[in-house]
């Protein structure tokens, strides 16, 4: 049998009162129905400061409805959602500010440079102005070419979009980075570069949830792995302690074992 | 933060060159109705001035002739463009301008410039007031449908509330920018031409005018960016906003106009010209009292005087008998003509009121009263010839009255008695009665401003990605 929701502090820590402190995410009993359809089951989930937790899931699993709650753009049913210590349901507004957020496919504005839409995205989201040497060091350090920053986006690849994207959250100096499907549809060396954006960002204390159906890149990026099926987190792995193809195995396993698909 | 906002929308705006185009066609259009109708309104306004001198010159020139035959003799009155037709020709082209004064009768006015387009008054002549009324909407709708919704469509709504972007900024910043772009190209206009009438002469309440017509349309075309804005914030496509906007800008500007006017028809029925030529005549045919009123006039004056004939008094009876007759004709007149002009202005009324449905019409109404080409305009022409012709009759009268005609001689006036007559020199309404009969038209452009406003900032608070 296998154990149901856990979270890394519970599954980490000894039997007793578990540390909250440092969390910088907290998710608890958190629910959420869409007319029939039960996208969040009692979701239990806490990340800590400074680390990289990847959401594994399959299709409707709950990942991006989590997101979605986290940023406040839809109200729990049940259970409470914290963001560095923000309780996201009460104060949705003053939540958002300790998050940067990169989507799935990071829009921008087509007849803006990147650098333009970066100042855009930063001037409307950030109390405090950003020199224009800063927000330059925030596109170079997203790894978007300097022959790029002025061109305008309409021509821009996904993969360059995503780095302004990255860009704005780097400049956006939040606690909280959430990333949705980040690596859908890039090509492996945009992808490749997009893995080592976020090291760098982990190695900088920030806390990341990464929603994502990308077992490996996942794998290469996260502290931390947690596979959700049916809007409840069903196992927690290390990745440090699974290869790849193991990895991949142990979550079919999960999958079908809660869908009841058979192999 | 709302001056990024607004920086950012008009700097989209400036790269996107359709938006341009389309801003260029319409200035391009706006300034070369606005010099045609200039034109119209300058060749008008000039052969108006030649035909009013001319015809007073023909009166001070006329024969020695009996004062009554002078008043047959009549003289016409030119109605003037209005104050600002060339911006808003309004019904201009399809009322009259001249009228034909002469004695007992109340002439219908005549010829009406539209007469002269030939077929080319099967067009609608797209003057500054149908820019700004009908085409500028249509502009704004298609800038403004898919400022919000297509942000939504897009994902960058989504973007910039995840980055803690109050919507309520978001939805401020589009609307100023919507309105920066508005003032960006009307107010050069505005101040061009109110340049022109300055350096033209114009006096304070041409100038006032103006200035409520700018206002007028600052409410009106604002009120329609802020539905624009609404609507565009209710939809999850920037095709949807389109589609319900255009809905809306066909409904207001080329069904409900139309459909209202005939619903005011029906409301408000003014009689036929042939029922109105039957009335008057009915009127005049009824003239026992009149006889009655002679019949004092006769005894008091034979009492007056101490004698028991008519011919024996030392005034020309004939001029009371003219006099009765005229003030006899007045009283039909001011009854049939009254219940015409009531009539039609209670319809304009009834326009105005239905502007709470297609706001256009409000505007319409107001652009028209404002820049007097309107029947609230006419009616006053009307009634002030009307005037003219009683002073003439009158003074005619009086004159026939001083000299009794005895000895079988017959009294010949000269150019002393026609230079009594003073030209008929038409001053347009004061503004000030403009504003009170378009006092309905006001106010539904006030809440066609402040409704979509209120209701946007009760969407915007909510606005979701």
């Amino acid at each position: 049998m296998i154990p149901a929701a856990v979270s890394v502090c519970r599954s980490a820590g000894a039997v007793g009162f578990e540390d909250l402190s440092a969390a910088a995410l907290e998710l608890i009993g958190l629910r959420k129905r869409f007319g029939d359809h039960e996208a969040l089951a009692g979701l239990d989930l806490v990340v800590p400061a400074g680390s990289c937790y990847a959401l594994l899931g399959p299709n409707g699993a709950g990942k991006t409805t989590t997101l979605n709650i986290l940023l406040g753009f839809i109200q729990a049913d049940a259970g409470t959602a914290r963001v560095d210590g923000v309780d996201v349901q009460a104060e949705p507004a003053r939540a958002r500010t300790r998050i940067a957020y990169i989507p799935e496919q990071v829009q921008l504005y087509p007849r803006l440079s990147g650098f333009e839409n970066l100042e855009y995205f930063h001037a409307l989201g950030s109390s405090e102005a950003a020199s224009a040497g800063l927000l330059r060091d925030c596109l170079q350090q997203a790894g978007l070419a300097e022959a790029d920053w002025d061109r305008r986006v309409a021509g821009y690849s996904k993969g360059m979009r995503q780095k302004v994207g990255i860009a704005i959250a780097l400049a956006r100096r939040a606690p909280v980075m959430l990333l949705d499907e980040p690596t859908s549809g890039l090509d492996p060396q945009a992808a490749w570069e997009l893995n080592n954006s976020l090291r760098s960002l982990a190695e900088q204390g920030v806390t990341m949830l990464m929603a994502t159906h990308d077992l490996f890149r996942a794998r290469e990026v996260a502290s931390r792995i947690g596979i959700l099926v049916n809007g409840r987190l069903q196992q927690e792995i290390d990745p440090a302690q699974v290869a790849g193809p193991e990895l991949e195995t142990r979550y079919l396993q999960e999958v079908r074992r809660v869908l009841g698909v058979e192999a | 933060m709302i001056g990024r906002l607004v920086h950012k929308e008009l700097t989209e705006l400036r790269r996107d060159g359709r938006a341009l185009g389309m801003l260029a066609i319409l200035l391009l259009l706006a300034l070369g109705a606005g010099l045609s109708a200039w034109q119209q309104a300058r060749v008008q306004h000039q052969a108006w001035h030649a035909a009013s001198e001319g015809e007073h010159a023909r009166w001070l020139e006329q024969d020695a002739k009996h004062p009554h035959a002078a008043a047959h003799y009549g003289v016409y009155a030119f109605r003037p463009p209005g104050p600002l037709a060339a911006f808003d020709p309004g019904l201009s082209p399809y009322l009259p301008v001249t009228v034909w004064m002469e004695a007992h009768r109340q002439n219908e006015a005549l010829y009406r410039p539209a007469q002269d387009s030939g077929s080319a008054g099967g067009f609608v002549a797209l003057s500054p007031a149908v820019i700004s009324g009908a085409l500028l909407p249509l502009l704004l709708l298609l800038l403004a449908a898919p400022m919000i919704s297509g942000e939504r469509e897009r994902g960058t709504l989504r973007q910039l509330l995840a980055q803690g972007v109050r919507p309520e900024r978001i939805v401020l910043g589009k609307g100023l920018a919507l309105g920066m772009l508005l003032l960006l190209l009307l107010l050069p206009l505005w101040l061009l031409v109110f340049a022109g009438l300055l350096l033209g002469g114009a006096d304070g309440d041409v100038l006032l005018r103006w200035s409520l017509l700018a206002v007028a349309a600052a409410l009106f075309l604002g009120g329609f960016s802020l539905l624009c804005l609404l609507v565009s914030a209710c939809c999850r496509q920037s095709r949807s906003a389109l589609l319900v906007l255009l809905g809306i800008w066909a409904f207001g500007t080329l069904v409900a106009p139309r459909g209202v006017m005939e619903w005011a028809e029906a409301r408000h029925p003014t009689p036929s010209a042939l029922e109105f030529r039957q009335a008057i005549d009915a009127g005049l045919a009824d003239g026992a009292a009149r006889e009655r009123r002679i019949e004092a006039r006769a005894e008091a004056l034979l009492q007056q005087y101490g004698v028991d004939d008519l011919a024996a008094l030392p005034v020309n009876f004939n001029a009371v008998r003219l006099q009765e007759g005229e003030e006899h004709g007045n009283r039909v007149f001011d009854a049939v003509f009254g219940q015409l002009h009531d009539g039609y202005l209670a319809q304009e009324r009834w326009l105005q009121g239905a502007g709470w449905l297609a706001p256009f019409l409000a505007f319409h109404g107001l652009s028209s009263g404002l820049a007097g080409s309107d029947l609230l305009h006419f009616r006053h022409f009307v009634d002030s010839a009307e005037a003219h012709r009683r002073m003439i009759q009158q003074l005619m009268n009086d004159a026939i009255y001083q000299q009794p005609e005895t000895d079988g001689r017959r009294y010949l006036a000269g150019p002393e008695l026609w230079a009594t007559v003073p030209a008929f020199d038409y001053r347009p309404l004061g503004v000030g009665d403009v504003m009170a009969f378009y006092g309905m038209g006001w106010a539904v452009l006030l809440a066609w401003f402040v409704m979509p406003l209120l209701a946007l900032m009760a969407v915007a608070r909510r606005l979701a990605p």
